[in-house]
């Protein structure tokens, strides 16, 4: 801790923007309905698809 | 971050990124012409090229290795030229959203479309990741298996280099390990010497793309699919964005991360071609490699290459596996740590960021394990797990897409239409794929098997 309170003393300003940075959060957004749908449409696929790599799992055990 | 978190400012990793900023940007305002460049260039790369070097995994260089003896060079060749190309746009995208927002992945989804969703991308990741951990620690033991290292001892050493590495709690540490054990990749450069191809045919085959020997077949496109998985797969958008914020990258680095980028896809692609070429010699002599392992392929081509090619050989997929260790357990981290709001940097002390840690360590950990049971398909999990990376990517290139065009978000580094064309179209290309690979094993008779 004290070699980091060094260390902050010579950056303070860059460390303070930093942390300013990593925390800025945005506002939700609300999907429209067509990209709800592409988005539940692709996860829909990789339910599918994972179905389909099971079916050749099973025939290479 | 909770408003708690806020208020106790700087933390130790926000110190240490402080550092690199203070660094990059006495370099800018130097005038020492390409000198300072490259300077400025060497402090502010490592995430692309680690991206790509640890995406050429052990799975990945078994995929290779299966193509060329199965195929020899004509097709696969620029095939895998054009892999990476697709996975260079995926990624420039993932580090430009890095370096402008300081977010992760996971985090970024989950502020931005809500808490299902975010946690819905993180347990997929986990899971894919997990899968994909094991087939590291495969690697690892069939490569070290090669020089008469017991499983036990192998697998054990490689989680210890992923927890030590980690535990320095350095990001710029950590980075210097997986980079210098990541440019060992270049072995296969060597074995595919030792080799001796024919250049003109190599150089005639990147010109020409021949077409595929024996034509589509379901196993065909198998292989074809776990190569292009090889190369596109979810946990490197989530590695290299939250490696980028790691750093401390900002919108100013946009152009090192670019350059970044493509350097480690034109190395990954050259180093992944130097495998195909490097087993190349065992389907010109009629050889059948169908459902071989590392050690298996290093003696294979033993007759061709040498001892000391096969030596690298093996060597090269246990350095495969170590490395593509250290990345993916640390974008499991990434993304858990973000999505539970808990410190999420390989700069953050052990305590502060036990979350995190324990994540990289214990994913590790329990995936080594179970590479040490006896009695599991593990043949059969390195088949399949990249074909599993390309089936789950799209999702997640819409997410990365939606992100990569948010102006509020984005602001001014948004994508352009030439991007978001070829982020679509990479999109779209994987879906076909897919669908392609699906229709290949449910109607196997369809290709004429």
């Amino acid at each position: 801790m004290a070699d980091d309170g060094r260390e902050l003393a010579g950056n303070e300003h860059e460390a303070a923007r930093s942390a300013a940075r990593r925390s800025r959060s945005w506002p939700r957004r609300i999907l429209s309905g067509r990209i709800s749908t592409l988005i539940w449409a692709l996860r829909l696929y990789v339910v599918g698809m994972l179905a389909v790599v099971a079916m050749q799992l099973v025939r290479l055990v | 971050m909770t408003d708690s978190a806020r208020a106790e400012g700087p933390r130790r990793e926000d110190i240490r990124r402080a550092r690199t900023r203070i660094a990059a940007e006495g370099l800018r305002g130097t005038r020492g012409g390409r000198g300072a460049r490259l300077r400025l260039f060497a402090l502010l790369a490592g995430p692309g090229v680690l991206v790509f070097l640890a995406e050429n995994d052990a799975p990945s260089m078994l995929s290779y290795a299966a193509t060329g003896a199965r195929f020899g060079i004509g097709f696969f060749l620029p095939f895998v030229a054009a892999t990476f190309a697709l996975g260079f746009i995926v990624q420039e995208m993932a580090a430009r959203i890095g370096a402008v927002t300081s977010h992760g992945h996971a985090e970024l989804i989950f502020d931005r479309f809500g808490s299902f969703w975010g946690r819905f991308a993180m347990a997929d990741l986990l899971a894919g990741n997990f899968l994909t951990l094991i087939t590291e620690f495969i690697g690892v033991r069939a490569g070290l298996g090669f020089f008469g290292i017991p499983p036990g001892i192998a697998v054990g050493g490689a989680v210890g280099l992923v927890i030590l590495s980690a535990a320095t709690a350095r990001y710029a540490t950590w980075e210097r390990i997986a980079l210098g054990l990541a440019l060992c990749n270049v072995v296969f450069v060597p074995v595919a010497i030792l080799s001796r191809p024919d250049w003109g045919a190599v150089g005639h085959a990147m010109l020409t793309w021949s077409p595929l020997p024996g034509g589509l077949k379901p196993d065909t496109i198998t292989l074809l699919v776990a190569n292009i998985g090889a190369t596109v797969t979810p946990w490197m958008l989530f590695f290299q964005q939250g490696a980028t914020a790691d750093k401390g990258l900002d919108a100013r680095d946009i152009g090192a991360a670019r350059w970044d980028t493509a350097l480690g896809s034109v190395l990954a692609a050259a180093f992944g071609i130097a495998a195909i070429i490097a087993t190349a010699p065992l389907f010109s002599h009629g050889i059948s490699a169908g459902d071989w392992q590392a050690a298996q392929f290093a003696e294979a081509i033993e007759p061709y290459v040498g001892h000391v090619g096969a030596a690298l050989f093996a060597l090269g997929i246990f350095e495969a596996g170590a490395v593509a260790a250290i990345a993916i357990s640390t974008s499991s981290a990434y993304a858990f740590a973000e999505v539970l709001r808990k410190p999420h940097s390989l700069n953050a002390s052990l305590r502060d960021g036990w979350v995190f840690y324990a994540v990289l360590a214990g994913s590790s950990a329990l995936a080594a394990a179970i590479v040490l049971l006896p009695g599991m398909p593990l043949e059969e999990v390195v088949l399949i797990v990249n074909v599993v990376a390309v089936l789950a990517m799209p999702p997640a290139l819409v997410f990365l897409l939606l992100i990569a065009n948010d102006p509020e978000v984005m602001g001014e580094h948004r994508n352009g239409r030439g991007w978001n064309i070829a982020g679509i179209g990479v999109t779209a290309f994987l879906v076909l794929v897919g669908l392609v690979y699906a229709a290949s094993v449910v109607f196997p008779n369809l290709l004429g098997s």
